[in-house]
């Protein structure tokens, strides 16, 4: 079954279910794979870091990838098995997304530095450039197919 | 966000005149008349928002246009790639140049002018900027403009269509929390 993940949102599921995720711009998409059980989990982040006020959802990276491991941990996943995937932080606009670290940029770093505090290292990584992504996630094989708009 | 009955009204009217305004240029522009139908508001957040305006992968030509001010927001005039290559030739034809980012100021001037009149605040518009990609990879782009922390944004909507050729375009106006705000308290309240 193809379960689609909404912006500012994360699903945890297991073989043989598909995630995918529509329309990734500067958002980034993070894939969490646990090859032995065939579980992931597939995120869906807008911003980077949350501010002090922020109390519920997974509208920020460095939020977000807490709960998303809290997640997993809870299920039986053991963080060095883990396969990660990082995809998205385009930049889609030339005049309006022109400061020095756009918006893209910052998710992606902010994601680099999580997995490093967390001691994971990226296993795939499709990042930047100035294109739209769609994301599917197969939980079965672990592949994650990335197709662009451009 | 709670609203009082004429307070919405006031949010409609504000949209009616605006998007009757733009219209009205784009009908003079075009030399074609310009049906607009019904435009509304809604009250949504940045992670709906996007889902209000439409499918997430679905190709789409954007002209962004940011708003300054006395409030702030964005512009998004959204339409098929199609619709957006046949507008510029035709606009070619008639002399204009650099026929989408005119007609995102066109559009924003017009409707600008009239919000500001009606609100007795001033907005004026950016210069534009244009995409064509993936639907929600451009408007979840777009909306960080209105600021990082904004939760809430105040979406003003209506379509436009040209009534000879069909070409049609979505406009959405989008106001951040802090000018939600704002417009709410200037405009009457009973």
């Amino acid at each position: 079954m193809n379960i689609v993940v909404n912006t500012a949102d994360f699903v945890v599921d297991a073989a043989p279910n598909v995630l995918s995720t529509h329309g990734v711009g500067s958002c980034v998409v993070v894939c969490l794979f646990c090859r032995p059980l065939a579980l992931g989990a597939l995120g869906h982040f807008m911003l980077p870091k949350a501010p002090a006020t922020y109390l519920s959802g997974f509208k920020y990276v460095d939020k977000s990838l807490d709960a998303m491991m809290d997640a997993l941990l809870k299920r039986g996943v053991s963080k060095r098995n883990l396969e990660v995937s990082l995809i998205g932080g385009a930049q889609m606009f030339k005049v309006l997304e022109s400061s020095v670290m756009n918006i893209g940029q910052r998710n992606v770093e902010e994601a680099r530095q999580w997995f490093q505090r967390n001691g994971l290292l990226i296993t795939l990584q499709d990042v930047g450039g100035n294109v739209g992504r769609n994301v599917a996630f197969d939980l079965d094989t672990g592949v994650v197919s990335i197709a662009k708009s451009g | 966000m709670q609203l009082s009955a004429i307070q919405q009204d006031a949010l409609t009217e504000i949209a009616n005149i605006s998007f009757g305004k733009a219209a009205s240029a784009l009908s003079v522009l075009m030399e074609e008349q310009v049906n607009t139908n019904v435009p509304c508001f809604q009250l949504k957040t940045v992670e709906t928002a996007s889902d209000a305006i439409g499918l997430a992968d679905e190709l789409v030509t954007e002209i962004v246009l940011k708003i300054k001010g006395d409030v702030t927001g964005i512009i998004l005039i959204l339409m098929q790639p199609a619709v957006a290559q046949e507008l510029e030739k035709i606009l070619n034809e008639v002399g204009v140049s650099s026929a989408l980012p005119e007609l995102g100021n066109i559009l924003a001037g017009n409707a600008l002018t009239a919000i500001s009149k009606f609100l007795n605040l001033t907005l004026i518009s950016s210069v534009p900027d244009i995409a064509t990609d993936m639907q929600r990879a451009l408007i979840v782009s777009s909306v960080f403009q209105l600021g990082e922390e904004t939760d809430a944004v105040l979406l003003l909507s209506a379509q436009m269509s040209l009534s000879k050729t069909q070409l049609s375009a979505r406009i959405y106006f989008l106001f951040d929390e802090v000018s939600t705000q704002k417009i709410i308290e200037v405009i009457p309240k009973s």
